[in-house]
């Protein structure tokens, strides 16, 4: 539970600044101090990215002032016609989740995994 | 093993971020896009307006900019340097991604941004030469210090605002596309302003009419490709005297065409005639106020972002409203304390196409004047976005660049195809467009206007003009090729010097007036002039309707008000259906099969106005295609025949004048003759059937649903960022010129006082190029029902009204 709550606070605060991979960063440096398995590793830091990615996308979708997500979303939707029966918002974060989750728990198994090669 | 066991996922995550950070084909980079901290959601929160304060290096004083609620900058400068200064910051930081964009079309360099997908638009767009003519219109400029200090003022305020941007902050179409602007330069805004040069003037039909003289002989032509319609009401009112001695006009050769060398067939668009415009001004003497009123919509493609950007510029000795390009400084149509301006294209032919005999297959000399005289080669370099680079040569000869080569399939010459050079206006590298228009931004009266107007090059365009002295004027103006009669009616022959362009009409003697009797003035790109005028400007204009029923309405307008006028730009009546509806519904009544049909029926009752919901309009406008479709298709197919259509004007007048006319008759149809009759009847049907097929039953034949007016992305791709099925009415040749993607790309309506102006206006879009912000489209919906926006005339920045909801404060700290 410490390392999903630094993996949110540390991944939160570095995405503010950092490039749009700097979550990963975040995963790698505190699986490799920090994990206990390489399942967990995956999991926790995926979980993790997906709170920061998915709750930041919530709280800009909220606040937008124009209906970019439909906008977003629609680009996707009119070549991806498995997209087009969802709602936009769900599209938008379909695409959040994996991506975001994939970064995280791949960066996260990555530490864990560099952790073992020097033991 | 270990090594192998424990960083399978690092490669993996390398790889993954890798892949996600750059654009592979169409798709976007998205890990960068979907990232909610760099990523689109990033430009919802930068479209927000708020009060900023931001340096700008080398700036003498403060600016002040407010936005006024509509999001148009209101901006307040101590000189003028300061003042274009900050348009060019105010400008890039709304509509920054937009004008590199253009810049990219003009130059043939969009390849290097979506791929090879616009190889061949940019290989058009280079062989006509845009680009070179572009660079050396900027260095010419260098010469002239005010164009520099403009140019160089607005350059560095757009790199102001590039010089900001971090990935966050980006325009979304770069972050989308996956790539970041360059730094601007004059050149640029030169390139901007060569693709309004492209659009307006950048067309031809020089090669189909070859195909149709070659084909039918001059007497066809005179018959159906006459000089000047059957009907029409000149911009400049018959009657109006030439207050000038005409320059001799060089006699015309024996023949006004190259000797054919089999079908000419050519990739070259048409003039198009749905990008016109209309402007109109009435003296004070049919005005409520007893000053004029003027308004002006130009037509162009629509699209999101708009093409126009609305501003204040305020600084000592100049406070001017209107809109600007983006990309290119000053108010192109507006209105300042004392006058008001507006625009129209003139549409006349600027752009001939000269047939060039090589000397071999190298193509390096080709024939002129009895000697071979060496092209000149310039190397083209396409980089292509995701494959390697694309060379092309350019060859210029003394006319311009070879912009075709003829196929050599069809060529009888045997050593090399011949070329194809086009002399084109827009390649004239003289002249000041820009200086133009900073004059009429600053100009108090008539004689400040028509000085203003000889700094202009290209693209001709009417410049209509009130001021507050209670003047109206018209002046077609532009740079002007001197020809004589149907130079460039065809194809040219490239070997003869007589078939060159001798020279210019004198600029003070482009046709103009002032105050004509009849108390108004207007343009709606028909004939600038009646044949009295001295000099030869074009054979084909815009078709006479919209000129026409504008003239009509301002003839009976009395007492009128901006709203007189605002309801005139939303005309919809057609015109060109009371003209020659009566005709077509008197044969159809004689036709036992349709008699009787409801939607001959409905298309009787229609009260002949092109309303959203009016199904006569669908009806009539469809049948209009496949009546001209059915009359001439047979003998001048564009496709088929790399050939035109004589006008609807000569088509209703040989409907109505001459109803045995061989062309009736269907061509293609062996051992049977059509008559006018038949002909009418079958398009009927054929109009009936083309609506069934795509709309189903009549109910759904509302002229809105098939019209369907759209206005999309600069990048067709991204559809969802445009809008369809946008619910208005108009048409072609309605006042209200809305078409399927092109329509009143800019609505203003300016009455002039002592006491400050009163404008009105808006355009289909929104001040924001930003898809995220709520300024982006905000204006489209008021535009459908054909309202307008007062505009917010600030005179001082102190001005009570200004009620600003963000202030940009420009400094040099």
């Amino acid at each position: 539970m410490i390392l999903f709550s630094l993996l949110v606070v540390l991944g939160l605060a570095v995405s503010f600044f950092g490039p749009w991979w700097s979550i990963g960063f975040v995963c790698f440096i505190l699986c490799y101090q920090l994990g206990k398995s390489a399942g967990a590793a995956f999991r926790l830091s995926a979980l993790a990215a997906i709170v920061v990615w998915g709750g930041a996308s919530w709280v800009k979708h909220v606040q937008a002032e124009a209906p970019i997500t439909d906008k977003m979303a629609g680009l996707f939707q009119s070549s991806i016609p498995a997209l087009q029966g969802l709602p936009s918002l769900g599209v938008v974060l379909l695409f959040v989740v994996l991506i975001g989750g994939l970064l995280g728990g791949l960066s996260g198994l990555a530490g864990f995994q560099v952790k073992q090669l020097f033991k | 093993m270990k090594l192998l066991k424990h960083s399978w996922a690092s490669v993996l995550t390398l790889a993954l971020i890798y892949a996600l950070s750059h654009s592979i084909g169409s798709i976007p980079p998205l890990g960068k896009i979907f990232n909610p901290f760099t990523g689109f959601y990033q430009n919802a929160a930068q479209a927000v307006l708020k009060d900023q304060s931001i340096s700008i290096p080398g700036l003498k004083g403060t600016v002040e900019v407010l936005y006024d609620a509509n999001a148009v900058p209101h901006i307040f400068a101590e000189n003028d340097e300061d003042l274009y200064k900050a348009q060019g910051y105010v400008v890039a930081k709304d509509r920054l991604w937009q004008m590199e964009f253009y810049t990219l079309v003009a130059s043939g360099r969009l390849t290097e941004v979506v791929g090879d997908r616009a190889l061949e638009f940019d290989r058009y767009n280079r062989r006509i030469g845009m680009a070179r003519a572009a660079k050396e219109i900027a260095k010419n400029l260098e010469k002239d210090p005010l164009s520099l200090s403009i140019l160089l003022a607005y350059t560095a305020g757009v790199n102001a605002y590039i010089d900001q941007l971090t990935e966050k902050n980006l325009p979304l179409e770069y972050k989308i596309l996956d790539y970041a602007p360059e730094p601007w330069s004059p050149e640029k805004t030169i390139l901007m302003l060569m693709n309004m040069r492209s659009t307006l003037n950048g067309g031809s039909s020089d090669y189909r009419m070859s195909n149709v003289a070659g084909t039918y002989g001059q007497e066809v032509i005179e018959e159906l490709f006459t000089d000047y319609p059957t009907l029409e009401s000149p911009i400049i009112p018959s009657g109006t005297a030439w207050p000038f001695t005409p320059v001799a006009v060089p006699e015309a050769p024996a023949s006004p065409m190259a000797p054919q060398q089999g079908q000419v067939s050519m990739n070259i668009q048409e003039p198009r005639p749905e990008i016109g415009s209309n402007n109109w001004a009435i003296a004070g003497e049919k005005s409520a106020t007893g000053l004029p009123i003027l308004a002006n919509d130009p037509h162009l493609g629509l699209s999101l972002p708009s093409i126009w950007y609305q501003m204040q510029l305020h600084a000592p000795g100049v406070n001017v409203y209107g809109v600007a390009l983006p990309g290119s400084p000053g108010i192109i149509i507006g209105f300042n304390q004392d006058v008001a301006w507006g625009v129209t294209n003139v549409g006349s032919d600027v752009m001939d196409f000269y047939q060039i005999k090589y000397k071999d297959a190298t193509k390096k000399e080709y024939w002129y004047e009895n000697a071979w005289k060496p092209l000149d080669l310039h190397q083209e370099i396409f980089k292509v976005k995701g494959k390697g680079d694309v060379i092309d040569t350019l060859r210029y000869t003394h006319h311009g660049p070879i912009v075709y080569d003829q196929s050599s399939d069809k060529n009888f010459n045997q050593n090399a195809p011949a070329g194809h050079a086009m002399r084109w206006v827009a390649l004239e590298s003289d002249g000041s467009d820009l200086l133009a228009f900073h004059y009429l931004n600053r100009a108090k009266n008539y004689d400040d206007y028509r000085k203003a107007l000889l700094y202009y090059t290209a693209p001709a365009q009417n410049f209509i003009f009130v001021s507050n002295q209670n003047d109206i004027s018209i002046t077609p103006n532009g740079k002007l090729p001197l020809k004589w009669k149907n130079q460039g009616k065809y194809i040219l022959d490239g070997s003869l010097k007589s078939h060159d362009w001798a020279g210019w009409i004198p600029k003070e003697q482009n046709p103009s007036v002032k105050n004509p009797p009849r108390g108004f003035v207007s343009s709606a790109n028909q004939h600038a002039t009646d044949a009295t005028y001295p000099y030869y400007l074009g054979w084909r204009f815009a078709s006479p309707e919209r000129g026409l029923r504008i003239n009509q309405r301002l003839e009976a307008m009395q007492m009128a008000t901006p709203d007189s006028l605002r309801m005139l730009q939303n005309d919809n009546f057609n015109l060109a259906a009371q003209r020659i509806l009566p005709t077509l519904l008197g044969i159809l009544n004689q036709n036992p099969a349709i008699a009787t049909r409801p939607e001959l029926k409905a298309l009787a009752q229609w009260n002949q106005s092109n309303e959203a919901d009016a199904i006569g309009a669908s009806i009539f406008e469809t049948w209009m295609e496949t009546l001209m479709y059915g009359i001439w298709e047979d003998e001048f197919s564009p496709e088929k025949k790399q050939m035109t259509y004589p006008t609807s004007d000569i088509t209703f007048y040989l409907i109505q004048n001459k109803p045995t006319a061989r062309w009736f008759d269907n061509a293609e149809t062996k051992n049977k003759v059509e008559t006018r009759e038949e002909i009418v009847a079958q398009t009927f049907q054929m109009a009936l059937d083309t609506l069934t097929k795509y709309h189903g039953a009549m109910e759904n034949w509302a002229w809105k649903s098939v019209k369907k007016t759209e206005i999309n992305h600069l990048v067709p791709a991204f559809s969802s960022f445009g809008r369809k099925d946008i619910p208005n009415g108009g048409g072609k040749w309605i006042v209200n010129a809305t078409t399927r993607k092109t329509g009143p790309s800019w609505r203003m309506v300016v009455a002039v006082d002592k006491n400050g102006p009163q404008g009105f206006g808006l355009y289909p879009g929104g001040q924001s190029g930003n898809p995220a912000s709520p300024f982006y489209d905000n204006m489209i919906d008021p535009w459908v029902k054909g309202e307008l926006n007062p505009l917010v005339y600030l005179k001082t920045k102190e001005d009570p009204s200004s009620k600003p909801i963000a202030r940009l404060t420009l400094t040099n700290q």
